[in-house]
């Protein structure tokens, strides 16, 4: 029997209630899904989705990812991932590059399930990456309560047993990310019973100019110039150094780096947008951050209450919700972290109480 | 190329006034014709331009109909002009080129009203003119970019901190002596350190006020400048440049290379160099700011503005007087004001006619107004004839 190669990503907030992992104000399916598809490695093929989609569409997935992808949808419930794994498995035993894909982001302090996200992508040519022997007491051990994201790591253990398939690897959030989300969790909820309702008054952006940056905003694709070598970000059409039209490359920047500058925000001082994130978390940080020599994007610092990144920290970069305008969500790169506090932190002043 | 020359200066009080930008711009128009001291007809006047952001959105379009009507001269040609914070100061230049192509008169007002508009709103306003897809989108005003390049530049020179203080401490003191200020209150360096933070390291006596107000000058020909009056102030250079709209794309970070090059056209035109300036405003929206400019305008060298400012060389005692009018920081910055007001000053002091702030002996002085946080920027050089 052929046995086929998989590698897993798995996502997880880094909130908890109770020892049970959560989602803050600024994370959903679509933030969750795409962390653990990124670190599964997979930019393309057919992804067989298991749980809530929300609003996820082909196409978001897809400039997430950067390749063509087409969801399959098994919809919710435990059945639900039985058939999402069996299609992905069916699909890789042809050879196709496939992804198996079970999300959970349950919004309710009653549901027992936890929120994470788990993605398997297979096939005979599994993309390069990250490689991470598998330690299985991740998968089920964090997970407790009856929930899809559970189930999911109990079906792929079970499949492991089976000889059925290899793991090649696994890539998950550093541990000690973890944060206790009981001071913060009620006054999420009631931040997004009301965010997508806001009148934009500061931060507001058209839906198709927020499409056509997505490249930039979500995957930090810059423009590299053959004539001068120099790197332009975000795209423009030109190379920012030498004004050359042709010869530009796109190129992913890396998705950490070093803060350079770094202010907090106090409740008040934001764009109304990001008045439910202000007043629900007591404002938030904005770090200037180098991901290559002289490349810089100004990113929100995600998690903030329980963040400081001042100047010469490291941070990674993860996919958020930004705030949610005309009924959707807008989403783009927030810094997490710190990696490290850096060789000469320096911490701004926390911001004075709301 | 023929020179430039102002002729006449008005100001409003700025601070929460009960008119609206008409009722303000007037005023400043009014008080501009009064100040020509062998006096002037307004219909005389062939060229107007009007700086304002628009603050609130009250009149986007042709706004400029105000100026014409202002100053009873219907039909006059009046050109609006928009380039956020630095409006004035770009609405300045323009006069001087007009009258470098043969304008005879020109008058030029800068109004702002910013105190009607509710907080939701006034937000969103003070946020139009800077980079949306980036800064905005990660939850900046104004005062946050400010934030990070002051965070940059306290990181590089211990000292900067003490330096923003003394600025804070400096333009509320001279603000103080001028009647026109909106604040006219000294305030105490434990007062800054104690006011809440709005952005860290910034805090509100780091930022300038929201103002409502108006300044209005009359420039004409050099060589026609004394048919008006026997002391004109000459302008003897004006540079004008722009940068990157984002901060983050900038390759002086976070240093504004858009005041630097500005500078440096004035000055190419100018019979003296920077340290020959006797006063300066400087366009201080922030107290980082000064800091900045004292640098990017060459009043100083380079990493001299900390040492300069803790030494007291830019109090109105110092041998570089900057913001002798409490600067945007106590005066105020009605953002289509500004540019406009700054050159007020210039007027009135290097005249002698500056009252209790007045810088003695004051012959040459530099104007430098900049457009949200560096994207554009003018500096004007002013000499006493
Ligand atoms: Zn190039």
């Amino acid at each position: 029997m052929h046995a086929t190669h998989w590698r897993l990503g798995i996502a997880r907030p880094r909130w908890t209630l109770g020892g049970r992992a959560v989602v803050p104000f600024d994370e959903d399916e679509f933030t969750l899904a795409v962390r653990a598809l990124e670190r599964a490695g997979v930019r393309t093929g057919t992804i067989h989705w298991a749980g809530r989609r929300a609003e996820v569409a082909d196409d978001d997935l897809a400039a997430a990812l950067g390749g063509p992808v087409t969801i399959v949808d098994h919809g919710a419930g435990l059945p639900a991932v039985e058939s999402a794994a069996l299609g992905a498995t069916a699909d890789a035993a042809e050879g196709r590059m496939s992804a198996f894909l079970a999300v959970s982001a349950p919004r309710e302090r009653a549901d027992g399930s936890p929120a994470g996200a788990l993605a398997a992508a297979g096939g005979r040519s599994t993309p390069a990456g990250p490689r991470r022997s598998l330690d299985r007491s991740t998968i089920e051990g964090s997970d407790e309560g009856e929930g899809i994201f559970r189930a999911a790591g109990r079906w792929w253990r079970s499949a492991a047993e089976r000889e059925a398939v290899e793991f090649g690897g696994l890539a998950e959030d550093h541990p000690h990310f973890a944060a206790d989300a009981a001071p913060y969790f009620d006054r999420w909820r009631v931040a997004e019973a009301t965010a997508t309702r806001t009148v934009s008054q500061g931060a507001y952006l058209p839906k198709a100019r927020y499409q056509d940056g997505r490249l930039s905003r979500w995957r930090l694709i810059a423009d590299r110039c053959s004539r001068c070598s120099s790197t332009t970000f975000p795209q423009r059409g030109a190379c920012g150094r030498c004004g050359a039209t042709d010869g530009l490359a796109a190129v992913e920047l890396p998705r950490e780096g070093r803060v350079v500058a770094s202010t907090r925000i106090a409740p008040g001082s934001q764009p109304t947008e990001f008045d439910p994130i202000a007043t629900a978390e007591g404002g938030y940080g904005v770090v200037l951050v180098e991901l290559a020599p002289g490349v810089r994007a100004t990113l929100m610092v995600a998690d903030a209450p329980t963040t400081l990144v001042g100047i010469g920290a490291r941070v990674a970069t993860q996919l958020r919700r930004l705030y949610g305008i005309d009924g959707e969500w807008r989403y783009g790169r927030k810094a997490v972290g710190p990696l490290d506090r850096g060789p000469s932190a320096v911490s701004p002043p926390p911001a004075s109480s709301p | 190329m023929e020179g430039a020359a102002i002729v006449g200066a008005g100001h409003t009080r700025f601070g929460v006034r009960p008119e609206g930008p008409r009722a303000l711009a007037q005023e400043a128009i009014r008080r501009a014709l009064a100040s020509v001291d062998r006096g002037v007809d307004g219909r005389t006047i062939d060229e107007g331009f009007l700086a304002t952001l628009g603050f609130g959105g009250w009149q986007l379009g042709n706004a400029s109909t105000v100026v014409a009507e202002a100053v009873g001269a219907t039909g006059l040609p009046v050109t609006r002009i928009e380039n956020a914070c630095a409006s004035g100061g770009f609405a300045i230049r323009a006069a001087i080129r007009a009258v470098q192509s043969g304008a005879e008169l020109v008058v030029v007002v800068g109004v702002e009203k910013m105190t009607d508009v509710d907080q939701a709103r006034r937000r969103y306003w003070l946020g139009v003119s800077g980079d949306t897809e980036w800064e905005r989108l990660s939850g900046l005003t104004f005062a946050g970019v400010y934030a990070l390049l002051a965070s940059r530049y306290i990181a590089d020179r211990p000292d900067a901190r003490e330096a923003m203080r003394r600025v804070a401490v400096k333009n509320h003191a001279n603000g103080a002596l001028n009647p026109n200020a909106h604040f006219q209150k000294a305030v105490s360096a434990s007062d800054v350190d104690r006011a809440p933070r709005v952005a860290a390291p910034l805090g509100l006596f780091d930022c300038c006020p929201v103002t409502d107000g108006a300044a209005a000058v009359l420039v004409t020909r050099a060589s026609n400048a004394r048919r008006y009056t026997d002391t004109p102030i000459y302008v003897s250079g004006v540079g004008a440049a722009t940068d990157r709209l984002a901060v983050q794309e900038r390759d002086e970070f976070p240093h504004f290379a858009a005041s630097r090059r500005a500078a440096a056209e004035a000055f190419r035109s100018a019979p003296f160099g920077p340290r020959a300036v006797q006063l300066a405003e400087l366009h201080d929206c922030f107290t980082i700011a000064e800091l900045l400019a004292l640098e990017d305008v060459g009043l100083v060298g380079p990493n001299e503005a900390v040492a300069a400012t803790n030494a007291g060389r830019t109090e109105r005692s110092g041998d570089i007087p900057v913001n002798p009018d409490g600067g945007l920081k106590a005066k105020g910055h009605p953002i289509g004001a500004t540019g406009v007001s700054q050159v007020y000053e210039v007027f009135v002091q290097l005249r002698g006619a500056a009252g209790a702030r007045q810088i003695p002996g004051a012959e040459r002085a530099l104007a430098h107004n900049v457009g949200g946080a560096g994207a554009t920027a003018t500096v004007t050089i002013f000499e006493r004839g």
